[in-house]
């Protein structure tokens, strides 16, 4: 990583407020159980929208005052892209064919990817070093992945509920339903195309390695290093979980639980990206 | 000016069977109409009927036909019944008692199954049939819009019209909550009661892509097949069917479980896993309940359906105090409405009057006098002016001011009509809403 120079407080400023955006509009969202209406509804919409055009103008900003548009080039600005595309997918969803509750599951792992950008923008925003044609790709298709695996996880923990809430027998409200059959399926979809993109950033990181050789922040002992172990766990817990349509024993719960460990897995190689030590 | 009323049976008053003979058809109704409104000129008349209430909602005159029994006689006539036969059935209702009733029909607080969503419709259909026939009216087009209006309100703000109050529509309902899409799944009755039926129609209307009738009698699986264009099959063949199937109702009169954990277990696992929604309507259980435990399976028996069932009606119960709230603000607010809407042209019928009259007698005062000036004509003119507006003052104020729970508030209105001579030429109130 190169000299670190880290975000303003005026675009973590943005940033935060647009962490606030989308707490307020999980909130109001919430309130609409207890008062249902339309007014809340959209207020609560509104607000998630109002969180991405802040995290968008947090972006843009710092780009400006880089003078480079490509985002992913520090911490800060990784992390808020990813959180920007979790919640841009979540209100895509939502937009096209909604999944009632599905903001519940995804809005707090955006939230918190927020507040991350933010101390990490402040505390350690260890700008990258200047990116290769193979860098970009495996950045991009890495954080992709990360978000796709994110939606993932959340959807996943909903089909945990849903799935818990019907062999309870729980009462049934009068929402427009959401099949277990919906959430498998779009877990399914999201495991897939977050697999394709990890196995992207696995290549292209590879590939790295194989040009630099020992130069790269991992060493010459790159293989034994946290973050290529952690990448290949992952690797290995959604090609099982992608295997659910023709691996029946792992279909259902399991499936979902597969994707949320995959999730805690992916999130525990960026921290070993950021903080555990490496060679040099 | 214009009196509301409501003539009417419904479920609480009268059995199905007189339901059932004076209930209209649409093409009944609006022949009723018509000749009510051929019978009873400048009467607006909406006729409601379905099948759990029948209501005659007419605005007239206030001292003008039909009244209530007259109504009651041309029910009888229309639907060819004698009167003694239903006249104890019916209720009465006028003004802000009628506005009240419609409102609470509308929202469905007045329906059999409390927060039932039909009603709605039928109160719009039922409008609708009546400005058609032409029967709608200055007084009965604001009442139906506005009631129409509550009925969505209540539903979007209540909780009265949320859950499925039949065992059927709760099991389609978990369904929905387990599948997305159905035209890629099998449905498996087991047994062919009528209770099946119900379920399986229910069922049959998601459009599933196949449906199979298992029963020991072969004829009465394939009849039930047939209703719903499926294929019977015979209960040999029952753990065949338990593996291809996505839905299974069952409900057969066996006094023991028909499936078992391991015969389900088999099942299951032949179907590599996929989720399977069981509803066992049969009592005693054909579904043994350990069955219920197996990964991937939604086992739901008649009383998991009927809590379901209680809890919405519990709901709905509790939403009605909510529901009853907006109705009465609404009736006020009609009442409201409707009075100043009355009220306003009578009154300024009644300055315009009394000043022309004051303005009659002054000119002809006037004209009796001699070296009366431009002045002095301005100064009795205004004196006059003031003489009327001050007449009027206190009998207007008491107007307004006055309580419809006193009387009346069309009477009321009707006594300034009559003891001031504003009938033949008074302004008639605003058209429609």
């Amino acid at each position: 990583m190169s000299a670190a120079t880290g975000a303003n407080a005026g675009q973590i400023g943005l940033v935060l407020a647009a962490a606030g955006a989308f707490l307020l509009g999980g909130g109001i969202s919430a309130a609409c159980l207890w008062r249902p209406g339309n007014r809340l509804r959209l207020t609560a919409k509104s607000m998630a929208y109002f969180g991405i055009c802040l995290g968008l103008a947090a972006l843009i900003w710092r780009s400006v005052v880089r003078g480079r548009w490509m985002p992913l080039e520090d911490n800060f600005e990784a992390m808020a892209t990813l959180a920007l595309l979790l919640a841009g997918f979540t209100m895509y969803v939502q937009r096209a064919k909604p999944i009632p509750g599905l903001d519940w599951f995804l809005m707090p792992i955006v939230i918190v990817m927020l507040l991350c950008a933010a101390l990490l923008g402040i505390f350690h925003p260890g700008n990258y070093e200047p990116a290769g044609i193979w860098d970009l790709t495996h950045r991009a298709s890495s954080f992709a992945g990360m978000a796709a695996f994110g939606v993932a996880a959340g959807v996943g923990a909903m089909y945990l509920v849903a799935s818990a809430r019907l062999r309870r027998k729980a009462a049934i409200g009068n929402g427009p339903p959401v099949s277990l059959e919906r959430l498998e399926n779009l877990t399914h979809w999201a495991v897939s195309f977050g697999f394709a993109l990890l196995t992207v950033g696995i290549v292209t990181g590879l590939a790295k390695i194989m040009q630099r050789g020992p130069h790269t922040m991992l060493g010459p002992h790159w293989i034994t290093s946290p973050k290529v172990i952690l990448a290949f766990s992952v690797w290995v817990v959604y090609a099982v979980a992608l295997h659910t349509p023709i691996t029946p024993a792992v279909r259902g719960r399991k499936s979902a639980m597969l994707s949320i460990v995959g999730f805690v897995l992916m999130v525990a190689t960026l921290i070993a990206v950021l903080y555990l030590p490496t060679e040099r | 000016m214009r009196r509301l009323l409501v003539l009417g049976l419904n479920h609480k008053t009268a059995p199905l069977d007189l339901r059932e003979r004076l209930a209209f058809s649409p093409e009944q109704r609006k022949c009723a109409l018509l000749a009510l409104g051929a019978r009873f000129d400048r009467c607006e008349a909406v006729l409601l009927s379905t099948c759990n209430r029948v209501e005659l909602y007419v605005a007239r005159e206030t001292h003008g036909h039909p009244r209530h029994t007259e109504l009651a006689e041309f029910l009888a006539q229309n639907r060819a019944l004698k009167l003694e036969d239903f006249q104890s059935r019916l209720y009465h209702k006028v003004e802000r008692d009628a506005v009240s009733h419609l409102f609470s029909v509308a929202a469905s607080l007045d329906s059999m199954v409390l927060g039932e969503t039909q009603i709605l419709a039928q109160v719009r259909e039922a409008y609708e049939a009546a400005k058609e026939a032409g029967t709608a009216g200055p007084m009965l087009h604001p009442l139906f819009q506005r009631a129409v209006a509550v009925g969505k309100q209540i539903r979007a703000q209540t909780t009265l019209g949320e859950g499925r109050v039949s065992v059927a529509s709760v099991a389609v309902d978990y369904a929905r909550r387990i599948f997305d899409i159905f035209t890629d799944k099998t449905v498996l009755s087991i047994g062919a009661g009528k209770m099946a039926e119900r379920v399986l129609a229910a069922i049959a209307a998601l459009k599933p892509g196949s449906l199979i009738v298992c029963n020991r009698d072969g004829a009465k699986a394939a009849a039930l097949a047939g209703k719903f264009a499926g294929s019977p099959a015979g209960f040999d063949q029952l753990p065949d069917h338990l593996a291809a199937a996505d839905i299974v109702i069952t409900s057969t009169g066996s006094d023991k479980p028909i499936i078992t954990r391991n015969m389900f277990q088999t099942a299951i696992r032949r179907r590599r896993y996929r989720p399977i929604f069981v509803i066992d309507i049969a009592v005693p259980r054909d579904v043994a309940a350990d069955v219920g435990k197996i990964e991937n399976v939604y086992l739901y028996n008649l009383d998991d359906l009927q809590q379901a069932v209680t809890a919405t009606l519990d709901k709905r119960s509790a939403a009605a105090q909510a529901a009853e709230r907006i109705v009465e603000d609404h009736v006020n607010d009609f009442a409201a409405w409707n009075r100043a809407r009355m009220m306003g042209p009578l009154i300024d019928h009644l300055y315009q009057r009394s000043h022309a009259l004051a303005q009659e007698e002054l000119a002809r005062t006037v004209a009796k006098l001699s070296g009366v000036t431009d002045g002095d004509r301005q100064q009795l003119e205004e004196l006059t002016r003031r003489i009327v507006n001050k007449l009027l003052h206190d009998p207007i104020q008491v107007l307004r001011d006055s309580e419809p729970a006193h009387a009346p508030m069309a009477q009321y209105l009707h006594a300034v009509e009559k003891l001031f001579k504003l009938e033949d030429d008074a302004a008639k109130p605003e058209g429609e809403a």
